[in-house]
Order: C-alpha cells, then structure tokens, then sequence
C-alpha cells in the first residue's frame, strides 16, 4: 500500500498542507479543521508536518466501542461518520494524537488519505510530504479484509 | 575600427555572470567566457544574435519576441558601460571589444 | 462561513487606544470590491478619518494593519500584511509591506484589518484570538528587542510556531526612532516611514495573533487550487522570476554591481574595493557559505526567507534570517562592510531593534564619510567609526535606539541630521526632500527608482521595478538612463503595486503576468475581476494616497532628491552620468502620463472621475470644480 512518508528537514513551515487537507476536510480553508498539522521545534528554526503514520496496530480502531473505524480501499483508518458516537476513546487510545474531535459535529476525524490521492503530498511546496509505495506486513491483509468498511461507505465521504 | 575597415576577422568577448549563467548551462554561480567571431559590419547585437543562436535558453530569455529588441531578463554593458550610455545594439563592434551580460534585478 | 464573504472574513477591527474601546465594522461587499484590502482600504481609512492637523504623533492618526483577499489561501506567499499610516520620516503617508503569517492568522480569527486610533495611556499589546481581543498589560515587555518580544509572548500564551504570529516594536519604536520599523515572525519588517514611531507613540508593544479556528472560503475552490499551481509553475520557470524562486533576492548583489547601481560606501564608489572575494557574494554563495534551512511565509514555495547560523567570525553560532538584498546593501556595501557573515549579524541586529535597514545604511555611512572627512570628529559621536566597521555599527545602533549622546540626532534620520550639522557635511546624505529614504541601491542608475521615489506618496517607492511592461504597451526593456521613457514606464504602471499591497499577497509571488493574478483574485473572490479593474483599483489607491499628502501640505516642491542622491557617479558602469541634466523633462512625462497635474501635483479631475474617486474632487480643487 502507498502511505505518506514525511521528511521534516525539507519542511519550511508554510502550512499550505495544513489548508490543504482542511479544504478536503470541510470545503473552506480551515487550518483548526485540518487532520495534519505542522510543528515548530528548536524555537522558530524548525517545522515538521505530522499526520496519522496509519499505524498497523490501530489503537484506535481497537478502542473504538462501535466498530465505527474501519480501514478504507486505500488502506487508512477512517471514521464513518454516521456510526462515531462522539465518545472520544479513539483520541484517548492514539499515541500520536493525530485522531481529533469535532465539537461542532460530535465526531471524531482523521487523515483518511484523502481516499488515494492525499492533498497534502499535493501541495506541499518543498516535496517534505510525499505519498509512496510501503511494504505491508503479511498480517494486515486479512486483518484489513475483516475490519475493512463497505466500498459504498467509504466512497461516502 | 581599423581591423573592421580591412575587412579582418576578430573575436569579441562576452561575458555571463552569475545568474544568466544558468541560460548557457552554468549553475548560477561565477562566470563564462565566450569569443564571439565578428567582422565588418557586425554590431552589438549581431554579435549577441550569433551567441543566443546557440543557446535555445539564451535566445529565449534575451530577446523580446515581439518586437525583436532585447527583452527585460537580462541586463548589458559593452566595456563595462551599460548599453545605452556608451553604446546601442546597432554600435558597430571593434577588436577588443567585451560584452558582459547579468540578470536583471528585480526587487528587494 | 457565510457565503457572501467569500475571501474575506469581512470584519474590520476596530481599537480605540485611548478609551480601550474594542469593537469591529463590517466590511462590506461594496467596499471590498472597490479598495480591495492593504493599501487600497487603508487609503480610504486615512482619507477618511485622519485630518490635516493630525500629524503622525497625533492621537488622531490611524495605524491600519490590514491584510487582503488572497491571505490565508493556498496561494503563495499569503501572509501578507499592509501598514497604511501617516508616517513618522515624511509626516504623510505610508504603504509599507510585511509577511510572515500575519494576514492568515488575522483572517482565521474572523478580522481583515486592525485599525489603532487614540493613544493607550499605558503600554499594551493586542492579543486577538478568534473568540476575543483584549488589549492587556506590555510593561514585561518593555526594552525587549521584537525576537526577544515574540519568545516572551509565545511563553506567556504558551504558543510555539505558527500558532501565534506577533508583529511588535523593538527598543527603536519605543523611543519613536524616526525611522522605527515593525517587525514579525522572526524577520519580516514593515519598515518604511517610521511605521514603527507611530506604533510607538500609540504605546502598542506588540500585536499577537493566534491562528484562529475560523476558515476562509473561496468563491471557487477548484479554480483557486488551479490558479495557485499557475502562480507556482510560472513562479519557477519564467525567466525573470526563477532566479527570485531559487535564490530570493540574494542574486542583486552581484547584478547591480555589473550595472553600477550597487550603492557603495555612501554613493562614494561604484565599483567593489580591492580585495573583496566577490565570489562569496554570488547568491548560490551567500545562501551556502551559512548553515540554513527554509523560514516561509504562509503557504510559500519560494526558495526566499531563510534562517541561517553564522559559520565563522565574531559572532559564530549565532541565529540570524538571512539578509534580502536590502540587508545585504544597507547592513554591508552602504557602509563598506564586505564580510557576508558580519553584514548578516548585523542585519539581523537591525531587524530585532527594528530599525529601517535601507534608513540605517543611509545614515551610517554618512557618518563614517563624515568622519572620514573630519566633518565629524571622533569627540562629536563618541568614538572613531571607520569604514565597514560591523561592531561600530552596532554599537550606533544601541546609541540610536537610546537616543544616547548624538544617537538622539540621529535617531530622527539622515535628513534633519545632516540638515543639523550642516555646512559640508549635509551634502554628502542621501535622501529625498520629502523625507522619504531611498530602498538600497544606487539610484543614480537606476533613474525609474529615483523618480519613483521622489514622486511616490507612500514613504517608498510607489512603481516598483518594471513588472511585465509589455501588458501595458511599453517596450520590454528600456535603456535604464533614458529619460522619457524611463517616465513614461514608471507613471505608465503606476497602481500595479498598490492592487498588489492590496491582496494580502507578498510582492514577489505577485511578480506574474496580471492575467494570472486576477484569475487567483477571481476564483477567490468571485468577481469576474480582470487586469483592467485591477490596475484601476491600484492606481485609485495611489491617486488617493496622493490626495492624502497634498492635504497635509505636502506637494510637488518636495518631489527632490538631495544633492548627494542625484550626483553624479565618479566610476563604474554609469560614470559621468547625470540624471539632473533631464529631470524636469522626466517630470513633466511622468505627470502627463500619471494624468496628474504638473503644476499643483493633483490628480487631474478627469483622473478622479475616471477612478471613482468623484468625492475627492471638491476637497482637492475646490468647491468650484465639476464633480
């Protein structure tokens, strides 16, 4: 599967990745709104972008009470909106906190990979962000297959 | 003018530095040399025209395709004289002759 | 996001100073359609409400931060801030130019504009968030250079990076330095006309903007994306910008000598000393003799802003953003300095007292020619300050901002100092006669820059460089010492700059073909905006700006360089050139084709009429005039 391979050192901190993803999300460009988000370290030297690495051992998934995440065609862990209770369990369980809340929508939200073509990798100006083949353990196959959402789900959002 | 009056070839001199380097191949940085022929009746930029026929990217970032004329990416000094004091395209050029050409400058 | 704001939050803040009054306006469509945002509304607001006898010092005048349609977009180098002021070096107005996050934070916080009127009786700064402004106590931050300002504020509202942008005086505004600047996000410098004097007086420390959780929307998202790659892609590979996009502005250096207009040692040489390694000053050679990495602006591309650390010398492992070509001119080659890795010290030491760089090398050099020459004397300053000495200026800079010993003289300027010491020494500084400070270079060859600068009415240069003259019918390229022409293109795309100080935008990601720019302006927006209504809007901005001097008294009789601006080069590739020989005639061109009136420096009626500017006309010609 294709995941999103971060370089921090090419980063230079313009945030366009942030706009980006936030316009996927919601249709305006809403930063606060956006599932990856960039870091200063060093002081103001440094940025690196960070997002959900869709790590096989999904803390999230596991966590989740109602099974509403699942793994979509492009093999991202994604929240189906009309199953999340809003209970947050998922942004508890996540070691990254890359899973967030919506209070305006009661949801939890997350990178979803932006079902194949990631608007970050996109946009980003300076290739810190890129979108490339990785390979999978042999296991995740048949554990994708057991949790994976319906197509007709997926395509939903 | 004398060697152009008895009709003898010559080489005139230009000169790219720094960032129009990067039309002739060059990486942005120091500089580089061409002898350009020229002979009676050759001027400014007959002898530009010869060089920027040899360099596609040249060609493209000094001329003006409208009108012909020189357009604003690169800047010229003939004897270390910007053009247009000293010399205009259409001044004949003479042995010992050098032409310098640099990047525009924009903004700061 | 309601839909009818498209690219605009469409609030315009509003604080009044001296009662703590906070409140917002709209800014409605109308409105936003005619002034655009930056220069273009901050004109309309000091036409508007600052009046003849408010001088910049006055509680009366305004200090507009406004930011513009393309901010907080996906559009390079959008994070644009525009201060519109009356201003502290010309006691007229101001459009000066800052980056950094400003405009995208401001806008996520639901604002277009911050408008500063009255005076704070105690020292404050503005926290704005997208739930709640507050001006609250400055006093720890006093004395604190404008980094040290940012990292205080980042801890106390405990915020790192981009999360907050903060825009503040150093010491220099503090003491209403008259050539103070506002500086941000660690190295980006609103620094024309002592912007920063008039922050000061307003005792305004800092203004700190978080990224607020609104969005913007665009009228048309698809295309906004599109025109942003076009942007881009042009950005990278058209000839004039793609040494700007690999290299910034570190390329000038090298150009400018080759064509005379590099300003070296107070116009006293145009060609490089003996001894100068010019190869370090290559741009591929200033970016890479220093450890850097990219610093950008919101959503930027731009291979521009950098911090780097210093690899060598006395100031070795030191921090600093790598100089523009300005700093490169005024830190260094203004006063001799030729080492890349002092000049960046103290370029940076000059952004963190925020001090105008361009003012700064004027007004050094003067005094190093002058303590060459004995005008003078080593007992006068306090110490012996030679040629390219870094630590000398420096310590000037710490008597400037102090207003200790003769710091005090000099902290109001190169003008009114050298006026103060007259007899030879006042011949020798480098200004216009409005008091507006020439940007870093050597303008005796570059004549479309001293014309524009004796005729600008924003503290600045008003034209700019020539960008894609061809799209207004002038000739690509023009002899730069040919007087009429050199004119008519400086009037002839006049506006261009202020539609583009209206957009939020950074004036180099705006350096494409305007068809490209207004289709980015569109899609946000939703106008069907093209260059004609663009160009109009710039030169309304302009034109009223213009209004705005001639009101305070400030006319055509100033539109002079001093004598040691316009004088004649002794060496280098312009020697024996002269532009005074053609100025009147240079004159009369620009005004015929600016369709300003030569003799009263006003905008013709007809110019007015045809820039909807229909309610100027009465105030500038009299009640008599046809509106």
């Amino acid at each position: 599967m294709r995941v999103l391979k971060i370089i921090p050192e090419r980063c230079t901190g313009c945030m366009r990745c942030e706009l980006a993803c936030s316009y996927e999300q919601t249709g305006t460009f809403q930063p606060s709104k956006a599932v990856i988000r960039v870091s200063s370290f060093e002081g103001h030297t440094s940025y690196a972008p960070y997002t959900c690495p869709q790590c096989a051992e999904a803390w999230c998934l596991t966590a989740c009470p109602v099974e509403a995440i699942g793994i979509s065609p492009a093999g991202a862990k994604e929240v189906a909106d009309d199953i999340c209770v809003g209970c947050k369990l998922c942004t508890i369980a996540c070691p990254y906190g890359t899973v967030f809340y919506d209070p305006d929508s009661h949801k939890a939200f997350k990178c979803d990979l932006c079902g194949g073509k990631p608007a970050c990798a996109t946009v980003c100006p300076t290739q810190a962000i890129l979108y490339v083949e990785a390979g999978t353990e042999d296991w995740l196959a048949s554990f994708a297959a057991e949790r994976a959402l319906p197509a007709a789900l997926a395509g939903a959002r | 003018m004398s060697g152009a009056a008895t009709g003898e070839q010559f080489h005139v001199k230009v000169e790219l530095i720094a960032w129009a380097t990067t039309f002739v191949g060059g990486d942005g940085s120091d500089r580089k040399v061409f002898e350009v022929k020229a002979g009676p009746g050759d001027d400014v930029r007959s002898v530009l025209k010869r060089l920027s026929g040899r360099f596609p990217a040249l060609d493209q970032a000094l001329w003006d395709r409208g009108s012909g004329e020189l357009a604003e990416h690169l800047e010229v000094a003939v004897n270390d004289a910007l053009l247009g004091i000293r010399h205009t395209l259409d001044t004949p050029v003479k042995p010992g002759d050098e032409i310098l050409l640099m990047g525009q400058f924009m903004g700061g | 996001m309601a839909d009818t704001t498209y690219a605009y939050a469409g609030r315009i803040l509003r604080v009044d100073l001296t009662t703590g009054r906070i409140w917002s306006d709209p800014f409605p469509g109308a409105d936003r359609r005619k002034w655009v945002g930056g220069a273009g509304l901050g004109a309309k607001i000091l036409w508007e409400e600052v009046p003849p006898h408010a001088d910049w010092d006055h509680p009366d005048n305004r200090l507009v931060m406004a930011t513009g349609p393309l901010a907080g977009l996906p559009v390079w180098g959008t994070g644009g801030l525009t201060v519109v002021t009356r201003g502290a070096m010309t006691n007229g107005a101001t459009n000066t130019q800052a980056n950094g996050f400003f405009g995208a934070n401001l806008k996520l916080c639901g604002y277009d504009a911050i408008v500063f009127q009255g005076q704070s009786p105690r020292w404050v700064y503005l926290h704005v968030t997208d739930e709640r402004v507050e001006l609250r106590d400055a006093s720890f931050l006093l004395g604190k250079d404008s980094w040290e300002t940012q990292q205080a504020l980042e801890a106390e509202l405990r915020l790192t990076g981009h999360r907050l942008s903060v825009y503040s005086i150093g010491p220099a505004g503090e003491s209403l330095v008259r050539f103070a600047a506002i500086q941000g996000d660690y190295g980006h410098v609103a620094s024309k006309n002592g912007c920063g004097a008039v922050m000061g007086k307003k005792r305004v420390k800092a203004v700190a903007i978080e990224r607020g959780a609104r969005g913007v929307a665009a009228a048309h998202p698809h295309a906004l994306l599109a025109a942003a790659e076009e942007i881009a892609h042009n950005l990278k590979t058209d000839p004039s910008t793609k040494g700007l996009y690999m290299f910034g502005t570190l390329g000038g250096v090298r150009n400018l000598h080759g064509m005379g207009a590099l300003p070296i040692r107070n116009y006293t040489t145009n060609v490089w000393p003996e001894g100068v390694d010019t190869k370090l000053w290559e741009a591929p050679n200033l970016r890479e003799g220093f450890d850097h990495r990219g610093h950008q602006c919101s959503a930027c591309g731009m291979h521009h802003c950098h911090m780097q650390v210093i690899r060598s010398g006395p100031y070795k492992g030191q921090v600093v953003d790598e100089p523009e070509y300005e700093g490169w001119a005024g830190a260094g080659w203004a006063i001799g300095a030729t080492n890349p890795q002092e000049v960046a010290w103290l370029n940076t030491q000059l952004d963190r007292a925020s001090l105008d760089v361009n003012e700064f090398g004027w007004l050094c050099g003067w005094v190093m020619e002058c303590q060459q020459k004995g005008y003078l004397s080593e007992k006068d300053l306090g110490f012996r300050l030679e040629w390219g000495d870094v630590e000398g200026a420096g310590r000037l800079i710490g008597m400037i901002c102090k207003r200790e010993g003769m710091g005090n003289l000099l902290a109001e300027g190169v003008k009114r100092a050298s006026e103060k010491v007259g007899g030879p020494a006042a011949e020798c500084a480098i200004y216009t006669m409005n008091g507006t400070s020439p940007r870093g270079h050597d303008h005796r060859s570059r004549w479309e820059e001293l014309l524009d600068t004796c005729t600008g009415s924003s503290g600045t240069k008003d034209t700019g460089p020539p960008t894609f003259p061809t799209e207004w019918g002038l000739p690509a390229r023009i002899s730069p010492q040919d007087p009429v022409p050199v004119a008519r293109q400086v009037a002839t795309l006049r506006g261009r700059k202020h539609f583009e100080d209206s957009l939020g935008a950074c004036v180099f990601t705006t350096r494409v073909p305007m068809d490209i720019l207004c289709r980015s302006v569109a899609a946000a927006t939703g106008w069907d905006i093209g260059r004609d209504e663009a160009m109009r809007a710039g030169r309304r901005a302009a034109a009223l700006l213009r209004a705005f001097n001639l009101r305070c008294g400030i006319g055509p009789e100033l539109e002079k360089p001093s004598k040691r601006y316009a004088s004649t080069p002794v060496d280098g590739p312009i020697a024996g050139v002269s532009i005074l020989d053609h100025w009147e005639t240079m004159l009369d061109t620009w005004y015929e084709t600016a369709g300003y009136d030569r003799k009263t420096g006003r905008p013709t009626p007809e110019t007015l009429r045809a820039l909807e500017l229909d309610d100027v006309i009465a105030p500038l010609w009299g009640a008599g005039a046809r509106a």
